[in-house]
């Protein structure tokens, strides 16, 4: 059964920011993320999303504001939150010399899981990974795609209620990047695990995150829903309607319509935009219908999230 | 502290640099056997002229109770047995943890794997406790096995002649069960220091020799008769040790924190 993400900010960031030798590198302004969420960090290179993770896994002290994560203050029960957040890291950061199953019995332990409980964690991790048949491999010798498995399974050993995921497709093969994302949309959905992904593949994000925050030069320049930020950026929406025949008598009915605007005409189609489409639509179909206009199809346009990412990090 | 959480890093450390290094793996089997027993033998045997014509000029310190009886050829040949396989047997816990422990700190910083172990629960201390078992198990473990075989090998060749057990003397002994954990620990945290400012395990081994020091002032002041081997200044260079530790620990505690060493990475 799937859990629908609850209303509860489990994860409120106040201000949080990080300074090195003075220069800020992260300023968080102040949002919040419900539990069972799977948000999204987007920002070019440098902008701060590695910075945001390890302040988040309280790796990092934040130079100035604070954070709550499940009820426990960063600032006051750090080593609670610790407990309680996975994390894979952007270099995967795994030990060579050591096998898989060894990789993760050390990580077990350190998150106090007891041998019986810790063991069988494990074996369901490599199952679902397909990493059983290499467990006893040294993860030197695994590929990037095997090693970004072993990470993962790491970061997913104690069950977090928080995961933070850095780049968690990159390295991944098709198949397994549709898995992954898949068991992502599960940790979310069925165990109600709140998921902070960061990730330079717009359309990963944009197939599995609710909201998104887009940072860039440290600072969060935008935060929400995908398609609420896209009405808050575009402030109107783009609608394409194709007729069998044109006839140059439905200019005049069209530019008539009061909310229409930016019309351009293209061999048997006419595109508009508008802000409020529900009081636009029906009026404008009504007197092409009653133009004798044969209308094929009246389609949105689809702005993407990278559309929306350009337009906020570079304004194009 | 949960000294259980150290023992989880000190396990996993053992198994992946000891274990699995073959460097390390080889100086732990192999250094009990050059400096407990080859070179003390070799050192024994080809003393032995000494006690006949004994070499002068060195002030010979009472090492023993019945010193009087002793003729000063043997007096020598005590001295010079007890100082050098002292030295050799010495030298090991502070060259097993200047590597072990390279690797650990320095090495983790090359690797770039210490991000998700900060991400844990574990704290700065029990972190710095675990790595600091790592380099002393080891050390340790490797120094009372060539400390016991040279015991045995050079009692066995001198046995015969003096009739009584020679070495290890009152303050070379005193030297093994202080001087050694001492030692390891000071190795340790100096590497702890030095794998703050490199970022390469062979930098900072070779850095790391540095430790070596105490040791080589401590030899030459005897050689040269500045300060006599007994217990007294056993006692005193013991004391000097324990300060360099505690000051060297708190500088370490210092520097191997979250802050800097997720800013390293």
């Amino acid at each position: 059964m799937y859990m629908t993400p609850s209303s509860r900010s489990v994860v409120v960031l106040e201000k949080l920011t990080k300074s090195f030798n003075g220069k800020i590198a992260v300023y968080q302004n102040s949002y919040e993320i419900e539990e069972g969420t799977i948000f999204g960090l987007l920002g070019p290179n440098g902008a701060g999303k590695t910075t945001t993770i390890r302040l988040l896994t309280g790796v990092l002290k934040p130079s100035e504001g604070d954070a709550e994560i499940y009820g426990y203050r960063l600032s006051r029960n750090v080593n609670v939150i610790r407990s309680i957040v996975g994390v894979l890291p952007e270099n995967r950061a795994l030990y060579d010399r050591l096998t898989a199953q060894e990789n993760l019995e050390f990580y077990g332990k350190l998150y106090g899981l007891k041998d019986s409980e810790l063991y069988e964690r494990i074996r369901n991790l490599l199952a679902f990974l397909d990493l059983h048949d290499v467990k006893d491999t040294f993860v030197g010798k695994f590929s990037m795609g095997m090693r970004q498995k072993v990470a993962l399974a790491r970061a997913l050993i104690h069950q977090p209620k928080l995961l933070l995921l850095d780049e968690p497709t990159s390295n991944l093969d098709p198949v397994m990047s549709s898995k992954l994302k898949d068991y992502i949309k599960e940790l979310s959905g069925k165990l109600g695990t709140t998921i902070l992904i960061s990730s330079h593949h717009l359309a990963e994000i944009e197939n599995i995150c609710s909201k998104i925050a887009i940072i860039n030069n440290g600072h969060v320049i935008s935060v929400g829903g995908i398609n609420e930020l896209k009405r808050k950026i575009w402030g109107y929406r783009e609608f394409e309607i194709k007729l069998l025949e044109f006839k140059p008598d439905f200019k005049k009915i069209i530019e008539s319509i009061s909310g229409v605007a930016d019309i351009m005409y293209s061999d048997n189609k006419i595109f508009y935009k508008c802000v409020d489409a529900e009081k636009v639509n029906p009026p404008l179909i009504k007197a092409l219908v009653q133009a004798d206009a044969k209308i094929l199809s009246l389609k949105e346009t689809e702005r993407t999230l990278e559309d929306l990412y350009m337009k906020l990090i570079r304004g194009e | 502290m949960r000294f259980e959480i150290s023992i989880i890093v000190a396990r996993k450390e053992i198994k992946e640099i000891v274990l699995r290094s073959k460097l390390i793996l080889s100086m732990v089997f192999i250094l009990p056997v050059v400096f407990g027993v080859i070179m003390p033998c070799v050192l024994a045997w080809i003393t032995l002229p000494m006690i006949a014509a004994p070499v002068t000029g060195y002030s010979i310190p009472p090492l023993t109770d019945n010193w009087f009886l002793i003729p000063p050829g043997g007096q020598f040949y005590i001295f010079f047995i007890n100082l050098y396989a002292g030295l050799l047997n010495l030298i090991q816990p502070l060259m097993i943890p200047v590597y072990i422990a390279a690797d650990s700190f320095a090495g983790e910083k090359e690797r770039r794997t210490l991000e998700p172990v900060l991400a844990t629960p574990i704290t700065d201390f029990e972190l710095l406790f675990g790595k600091a078992l790592t380099s002393l198990i080891p050390a340790l473990t490797v120094s009372i096995f060539s400390i016991s075989l040279s015991v045995i090998s050079v009692n066995v060749i001198s046995f015969q002649v003096f009739g009584f057990i020679l070495y290890p003397v009152a303050p070379i002994l005193m030297l093994y069960v202080l001087g050694i954990p001492l030692m390891s620990l000071l190795t340790v945290f100096v590497m702890v220091l030095v794998s703050s400012k490199v970022n390469r395990v062979r930098e900072a081994s070779q850095v790391g020799g540095v430790v070596i020091t105490p040791l080589i002032i401590l030899f030459f002041t005897q050689i040269f008769g500045v300060v006599e081997l007994s217990l007294l200044t056993v006692t005193v260079y013991i004391l000097v040790l324990i300060f360099a530790v505690v000051g060297l620990m708190f500088a370490s505690l210092k520097v191997f924190n979250r802050q800097k060493l997720i800013e390293m990475i």
